[in-house]
């Protein structure tokens, strides 16, 4: 009887003890949420519920990177990421003109027996973290060999530390601040747009001669990696110290922070408007939030011009175009902006420009000269699919360090124009030669050994309010 | 001389409750002075599984030369050799003869005890046999120095009998518990170890938790949620493994400490009073102490 009660004394001992003892990792618990609103916000940033039932800041990794084109691609097909933002951006157009060139160049590959290429695509509109954890996702997960995009500077930064980590070289169609320029490493930061270290002076160039004018200006710049790098290049070339400041942010988030900053934007407008004296120049630097900028500016003193850059010529813009005679138009017409633009003037003669706009609107049944970046990003896909196919070519495989080492290649006095008609030859002459220069739609292309392209087009561009469109004229 | 482990395993619980209880009603310890040598009854068995085992074999002969010459040490080793090398129960009866002549009786009875255990329907005539030997290793076994032993024949006939006094008994029976002691200690220390593995685990798993609450990085957190949970896993099971080992080692002390004691207390009860008897035996001559407790 003693024994048989020992017995159970040293088994609850031996069950209880152990309980006891692992009670605390037993006690944690792995689950935060089952809905959004279950995640309080940290430092004021939203977090979202994930599908695993963790608060985590941006758009769950479950939720990223879900689309793939074209829907049929084979399972084999190279995998090229894009980074977008359809949501909160304007690259709605510039992700149509990615997967036009996709489309081209993979029929090509598939006809000489190569392998698909495919667009693994990402939008990274809806968190500010979406950036970063999409390039992660693409070139640890989805083992892409380079990403086209993201768009805006600020989201170029953002997955800077991943690309450097990663090897993925990145190619944006209109990432311009000058700081992209000085990340470490080479051949990972591509951009068919050039730096606005060169639009600086293009945007000076809009406001009589610092030496001998009598105007006055206020510069409003959006508070980003592009607001800010543009802002200074402008400053650099234009030396006179403006009579006020201001920055506004345009950052991603749920509705009532995007609410909250609508907010603060109109508060920074209101000032600019109440300002008195009122500067006879105002020099807007914005990007997605141009309208609501240039609808709150509507209230401006008359007088004052209002010179812009190549973040505001966008279709939003174009949108606010009123009824003929109305206010908005009048303020419409006071707004001048600066632009890198296309190869209107078909310096080459090879049409390369006119050829995109001609496929485009036949494939997509839009027309893609509502925005430059249409024409860049067109541009920025086909050299990488070029740079893909030439690393591949005699059987070689296509990694993200061959990718960048082909993309070095494009600068080279040979000329091979972009497009279908010269794609293959475009492949063999990058792989066996020691480079050329990418005749684009937005000119010619040629990088530097850290990826910034050599040289640029620029324009100065205006508001149509007749037809609406923007009008163009060459500024170097 | 050095017990090997071989033969010098405990005797059953059984055998020790059977012995106590023969001890509680009265003992008869016998001594006996003339009792024929055993070994020969190995020798004859040409079947015996002994003779078949080469190394066996080997012992056992040079066993029985040394015991004959009266090299008892020597012949002890031998037959223990012997015996490791085959489990033969006949062999457990010419150690305890050996160790009878050493002056060792208790262990003696302690080998014949295990000869009726391990051989459970001897013949009549090693019976009987077995059975005087234990009447002289009783009688040994108390504190009277014992009578001359007329010498075994098989001996006598290469040497003449020596009658050598029994040594006083000494206590070198196996220590009953010995081996759950070691058991009980080697188990404990498993416990002991499983704990501190689930302890350190615990701080990797509390510190992977902590990394889990205080990042909203999704990548992060997963890693440190699957950490946390991998070491928490793992560290349960130490735990579980360490208390079942600590739990069970404490157990096994505890049995094998009660039988050591039980043991030693045993030990000196035994040797509480004999007195001097005569009484007759078949096999000639025999001197007796009755015992009481």
């Amino acid at each position: 009887m003693r024994t048989t009660l020992r017995f159970c004394l040293a088994a609850q001992l031996a069950i209880a003890l152990p309980v006891v003892l692992a009670g605390c990792t037993l006690g944690q618990t792995f689950v935060e949420c089952n809905s959004d609103t279950d995640c309080t916000p940290v430092n004021g940033k939203k977090l979202y519920c994930s599908p695993e039932n963790l608060c985590v800041a941006g758009t769950p990794i479950s939720k990223l990177c879900t689309d793939v084109y074209p829907a049929t691609a084979p399972a084999d097909s190279i995998v090229v990421g894009a980074l977008v933002n359809t949501k909160t951006g304007s690259d709605g157009l510039t992700l149509l003109a990615m997967k036009q060139a996709i489309d081209e160049m993979s029929d090509l590959r598939v006809q000489t027996g190569e392998r698909a290429l495919a667009l693994r695509v990402c939008e990274i509109g809806g968190a500010e973290e979406d950036a970063s954890k999409s390039m992660r996702l693409l070139a640890r997960t989805y083992g892409a060999v380079a990403v086209l995009g993201p768009s805006s500077s600020k989201n170029l930064l953002a997955v800077a530390d991943e690309v450097t980590a990663s090897g993925v070289p990145i190619m944006s169609a209109s990432a311009s601040s000058p700081s992209i320029t000085d990340l470490p490493g080479s051949a990972l930061f591509f951009r068919v747009a050039p730096s606005d270290v060169l639009q600086g002076p293009i945007l000076a160039s809009r406001l009589q001669p610092a030496a001998t004018t009598t105007d006055t200006y206020s510069i409003l710049a959006v508070n980003d990696a592009y607001g800010n790098g543009l802002q200074q290049a402008f400053l650099k070339s234009y030396n006179k110290t403006p009579i006020a400041a201001y920055q506004y942010d345009e950052k991603s988030g749920d509705a009532a922070f995007l609410a909250t900053q609508s907010m603060n934007l109109l508060k920074t407008t209101d000032t600019i408007k109440q300002a008195t004296p009122a500067p006879t120049v105002l020099i807007a630097i914005t990007n997605s939030f141009t309208a609501e900028v240039v609808k709150n500016l509507q209230g401006l003193n008359l007088t004052t011009r209002i010179v812009m850059a190549d973040g505001a010529k966008n279709d939003s813009l174009l949108a606010l175009v009123g009824a003929a005679g109305s206010a908005i138009n009048m303020h419409l017409l006071r707004i001048t902006g600066t632009s890198p633009t296309v190869d209107l003037a078909d310096k080459n003669k090879t049409g390369a420009y006119n050829a995109f706009l001609t496929s485009f609107l036949q494939k997509w049944k839009m027309k893609a000269d509502t925005s430059i970046y249409t024409a860049y990003a067109y541009d920025a896909t086909y050299a990488v699919g070029i740079a893909i196919s030439a690393a591949s070519k005699d059987g070689g495989s296509v990694t993200p360090g061959r990718v960048s080492e082909m993309l070095l290649r494009f600068n080279g006095t040979n000329r091979i124009t972009v497009g279908r008609n010269d794609y293959l030859a475009a492949k063999n002459f990058l792989a066996g030669s020691p480079g050329f220069t990418l005749q684009g739609a937005t000119g010619d292309i040629r990088f530097t050994p850290h990826g910034d392209r050599l040289g640029g087009l620029y324009e100065v561009w205006g508001i149509d309010v007749t037809k609406p469109a923007f009008t163009s004229m060459p500024a170097n | 001389m050095a017990a090997s482990k071989s033969w010098t395993d405990p005797p059953s619980t059984r055998s020790v409750r059977t012995w106590n209880r023969k001890r509680a009603l009265c003992s008869l310890l016998c001594a006996t002075l003339a009792l024929p040598l055993f070994p020969h009854t190995a020798a004859a068995l040409p079947d015996d599984a002994c003779i078949k085992d080469e190394r066996c074999k080997e012992h056992y002969n040079k066993a029985f030369k040394y015991y004959k010459e009266e090299y008892f040490e020597e012949a002890l080793g031998e037959f223990q050799a012997a015996y490791s090398a085959r489990q033969m129960p006949l062999l457990l009866v010419n150690i305890g003869r050996t160790l009878q002549k050493l002056g060792r009786p208790k262990e003696a009875l302690g080998y014949y005890e295990r000869f009726f255990q391990a051989e459970t329907k001897p013949d009549a005539e090693t019976k009987q046999r077995v059975t005087d030997y234990m009447t002289q290793a009783r009688a040994l076994a108390g504190s009277e120095p014992p009578k001359e032993t007329p010498p075994d024949p098989a001996v006598a006939a290469v040497k003449p009998a020596v009658v050598t006094p029994a040594a006083p008994p000494k206590e070198e029976l196996p220590l009953p518990g010995k081996n759950l002691l070691i058991a009980g200690g080697v188990v404990a220390g498993v416990g002991l170890v499983g704990i501190i593995t689930g302890a350190a685990l615990y701080a990797q798993s509390s510190s992977a938790f902590a990394t889990f609450q205080g990042t909203t990085n999704e990548f992060d957190k997963l890693a440190a949620r699957d950490s946390a949970q991998k070491f928490g896993t793992i560290s349960t099971v130490s735990y579980v493994v360490g208390i079942a080992g600590l739990i069970g080692g404490a157990a096994l002390l505890g049995i094998g400490t009660k039988k050591v004691l039980a043991h030693r207390k045993e030990a000196k009860a035994t040797t509480a009073w004999l007195l001097p008897a005569v009484v007759p035996s078949t096999q000639g001559a025999t001197a007796v102490l009755v015992g009481g407790f």
